[in-house]
């Protein structure tokens, strides 16, 4: 028996000597050069598609704006801009034509060189409406870019132009100075012709097709499952952040990551409702919730030309008896921040010293002046329409119906719909009277003309408010073309001023975005205006 | 018999049209569009160009006929929401992951349910029967949706064996949550009715001549009841696949499966009417072909069954 013992010892001892030599042999990951992932979570639909020329910005903008690089591109940090692709770039004194010269050397992923004829042709591409992009809008305005884009001109009639193979000069219709903004927006980012000439609309889905210029690099993308990508070796500059990034697709990012967070399958979960009061609850989770800011705003959009809203003391009544701290902070439990004025706070001309603030009884005051007093002969049947997918939308409604109905003794009737039938009515309103419905508005990038010309002048009218002051019309025109951004800002304010006093729009809460992110990770930026994580100023310290 | 399969399969022709016709027309008279996608609105002038190069600002009946006339050349034209992938790619990428994921659950409901209704009824009124009817009453009783996300609390998060979610094959530990989830449903169904129809069969009177013979209670059970018995249950079988396609929406959804369930769900919420359509194309084919194996395999099974 003892002998047995000693025998199979002696085996045992055997197989471990050989193999000890040959596990050491080989480098456990923590001993080679350490390779770092980052794991975060996306969307499952990359809504509409992986291509920069297509994409109205969605799911999947993260992805690409880790893969490609504009001209130039918006700080993620600071807001400023930056040069990216091109080193410099010159504005003629009009402000018409723009000249950008590309760094020396640049080159594509799979090491072809990058030429300003590249650019050329992805403008083109995203304006031309056979593309079906969902943001062409962004370039029109660039010389006869409009009238391309709605059929009505030619390629060749777009003021772009690449005059050597590191100049690309843009004519513009009109000034524009925030121009810039949209040369670093993703659909002025760079594609290469042959490989979408050969696979269509296929070219953004493997490795070899999907070539890029940015500071990461295709791997794999498996629809609906997860996406990776590498560093790319051919990108001009340095990159520091993790080696590999991987997102898992999720249905509902919402629901699921923290789920996937907490098993430790990911290192940044998005969090929302009662799941953020949840989180702060926890010991562990609470330490690893932050806060970001969103440029943006959520609102409550009144039919300035149907009665009773088209009295101007109704309007400012309303606004002024709803309590948007107590609305965020109560009812809300701080998931967003508290409403300062229509605009998000960040836009040139935006002051909060114009808003109409919270004064319950001042509004008590303006309703009777309008011939309302304690809600006598207010109209029956004044309606409250919202999208009815998010059970946040209807706890607001109703927290915002019983603020009115406490200060000012006034009915009005909650209308939920279904999401896409309601954003098919609220389409329908551009020549339809309504009385109120819940909308909201981000920046795209931080420059007023992106709210107060695309949004409130009377032409443009986004959310149909049906709202007409000429003052503020001609204002927000001429600063449009304003090429001084001190005289620029002041002109907004002014505009500004008149819009927060005709109360059109009652905004109710600023967005936020919270996150709850792993203690080894460092530099994961939201920026407020779009917010998407760049990894390259990611840190993986584990 | 083959008159019969051949009726059968050309009256599917019209059954198909009916349900093609009524989908199209139901999503065309369900307000929304396919294009506003995210917290705020898209421009005019863009969802004007996308309706008019995706057609749909075409009069409805020139969509439906182009769109009939297409996929019976086997196109079933454009996603709307995946620009780089087709209705028939998307149907072609997803269609074999649920078919996986399908069989491995109706397999799991087969082994489980059979066997379960089996010893329930064999040994009724006992402990066994009343376990083996709690067991069935929660199948029934949980919505798959209930099951899967009950499984990921304890399976992932409790005792952490499985990952929380996500697909890599059948033959992977991540199949293991969404199998169980779906399969649950039909395993209990199918033990009802094995337990119900065998107690029927154990009362008459060639078993009664079984046991008089002096037949061992096994071979009583297994060769003489269960062939009987098992008919009723062959029916139900079939029944059970829209049980497992219809748990598929959301478990698949739920836990991250790239299947085409859920990509129904989508397609619904997002409007994507060419997707919808051909999904529910695919699905009114395959349950009308199962409905047909079933009515034949009866013919096999139960001798008083003759088509003519």
């Amino acid at each position: 028996m003892r002998k047995l013992v000693a025998l199979s010892l002696l085996v045992l001892l055997t197989a471990a000597a050989c193999t000890s030599p040959t596990s050491s042999a080989t480098p456990s990951p923590s001993q080679a050069a350490k390779k770092t992932t980052l794991r975060l979570p996306e969307a499952a639909k990359i809504v509409n598609t992986m291509d920069p020329g297509i994409s109205s910005g969605g799911a999947g903008l993260e992805q690409i704006q880790n893969m490609f690089e504009g001209l130039a591109y918006v700080d993620q940090v600071s807001g400023e801009i930056k040069p990216g692709q091109a080193e410099k770039w010159t504005i003629s004194p009009d402000g018409i034509t723009y000249t950008f010269n590309l760094r020396a050397g640049l080159k594509w992923s799979d090491g072809q060189t990058l030429k300003a004829s590249d650019f050329e042709y992805a403008w083109k591409r995203a304006t031309d409406p056979a593309t079906k992009s969902r943001y062409a809008q962004t370039l029109w305005p660039v010389k006869g870019a409009e009238a391309f884009g709605t059929g009505k001109g030619t390629a060749e009639g777009m003021g772009v132009k690449a005059t050597d193979d590191r100049t690309l000069v843009v004519t513009l219709e009109r000034p524009a100075p925030f121009f810039m903004h949209l040369v670093a927006t993703w659909t002025a980012y760079p594609v290469r012709k042959d490989t979408i000439d050969k696979n269509a609309e296929k070219w953004t889905l493997t490795k070899d097709t999907y070539i890029s210029n940015g500071h990461y690099r295709l791997v794999e993308w498996k629809p609906e499952q997860s996406m990776t990508v590498e560093k790319n070796p051919n990108y001009w500059g340095e990159n520091n952040g993790p080696d590999t990034i991987v997102w898992t697709l999720f249905d509902d990012q919402a629901a699921k990551s923290p789920v996937a967070y907490e098993a430790g399958e990911l290192d940044r979960a998005v969090l929302v409702g009662a799941d953020i009061t949840r989180a702060k609850a926890d010991p562990v989770l609470s330490k690893e919730i932050k806060k970001f800011e969103r440029q943006g705003s959520q609102w409550i959009i009144l039919d300035t030309t149907n009665p009773p809203f088209n009295n101007v003391k109704v309007r400012q009544a309303l606004s002024m008896a709803t309590d948007a701290k107590r609305l965020n902070e109560v009812v809300l439990k701080d998931a967003y921040f508290n409403a300062v004025s229509i605009v998000a706070p960040g836009i040139p001309g935006q002051k909060t010293a114009n808003a109409l603030g919270y004064d319950a009884a001042k509004a008590k005051q303006l309703l009777s002046e309008a011939g309302y007093a304690d809600g006598k002969n207010w109209p029956a049947n004044v309606k409250f329409t919202f999208a009815s997918g998010s059970a946040e939308t209807k706890a607001i409604a109703e927290a915002i119906q019983g603020m009115w109905k406490t200060a000012l003794g006034i009915d009005i009737v909650l209308e939920p719909m279904e999401d896409k039938a309601f954003d098919n009515w609220r389409t329908t309103r551009k020549d339809q009277p309504f009385h109120m419905y819940v909308s909201g508005w981000g920046s795209d990038y931080e420059d007023p003309n992106n709210w107060y010309n695309l949004l409130f002048d009377s032409k443009a009218d986004f959310f149909y408010a049906h709202w007409k002051n000429p003052e503020f019309d001609s204002l927000v025109a001429s600063g449009l073309k304003e090429n001084d951004p001190a005289k620029r800002k002041t002109t907004y304010e002014s505009a500004d001023k008149i819009l927060n006093a005709e109360a059109p729009y009652i905004t109710y809460y600023h967005w936020a975005r919270f996150d709850l992110i792993k203690p080894y990770i460092q530099g994961l930026n939201h920026y407020r205006v779009l917010g998407r994580i760049q990894g390259y100023l990611v840190r993986v310290n584990k | 018999m083959t008159t019969f399969i051949v009726r059968r399969v050309l009256w599917m022709i019209p059954s198909l049209l009916v349900v093609f016709t009524l989908t199209f027309v139901v999503v065309h008279a369900t307000p929304g569009s396919p294009w506003d996608e995210s917290e705020k609105p898209l421009p005019e002038a863009v969802k004007q160009n996308l309706a008019k190069q995706y057609h749909l600002d075409d009069p409805l009946p020139k969509q439906y006929a182009d769109y009939l006339i297409n996929a019976l050349h086997g196109d079933l034209g454009p996603s709307y929401r995946s620009v780089e992938r087709s209705v028939s790619e998307i149907i072609a990428a997803t269609l074999p992951v649920s078919a996986q994921l399908g069989l491995a659950s109706m397999l799991f409901a087969l082994l489980v349910g059979i066997p379960l209704g089996t010893l329930a009824a064999v040994k009724h009124n006992s402990w066994i029967d009343y376990t083996a009817s709690f067991i069935t009453v929660s199948g029934l009783a949980t919505p798959p949706f209930v099951r899967v996300s009950l499984l990921v609390v304890a399976l992932s998060l409790g005792v952490a064996w499985l990952p929380t979610g996500g697909w890599n094959g059948i033959w992977d530990v991540r199949s293991i949550i969404p199998t169980l989830a779906i399969g649950l449903g039909p395993a209990a169904i199918l033990a009802r009715y094995t337990r119900s129809s065998l107690l029927e069969v154990l009362g008459q009177d060639f078993i009664r001549t079984a046991r008089a013979k002096g037949l061992q209670e096994v071979m009583i059970v297994l060769r003489h009841a269960m062939k009987n018995a098992l008919i009723p249950v062959l029916t139900v079988a079939g029944v059970t696949l829209s049980n497992v396609i219809t748990g598929a929406f959301f478990v698949e959804r739920i836990y991250g499966v790239p299947g085409i369930g859920r990509q129904f769900v989508d397609s619904v919420t997002g409007r994507d009417y060419p997707l919808l359509l051909g999904i529910v194309l695919i699905f009114a084919i395959l349950i009308s072909v199962v409905n047909l194996l079933t009515d034949i395999s009866y013919g096999y099974a139960d001798p008083r069954i003759r088509y003519r």
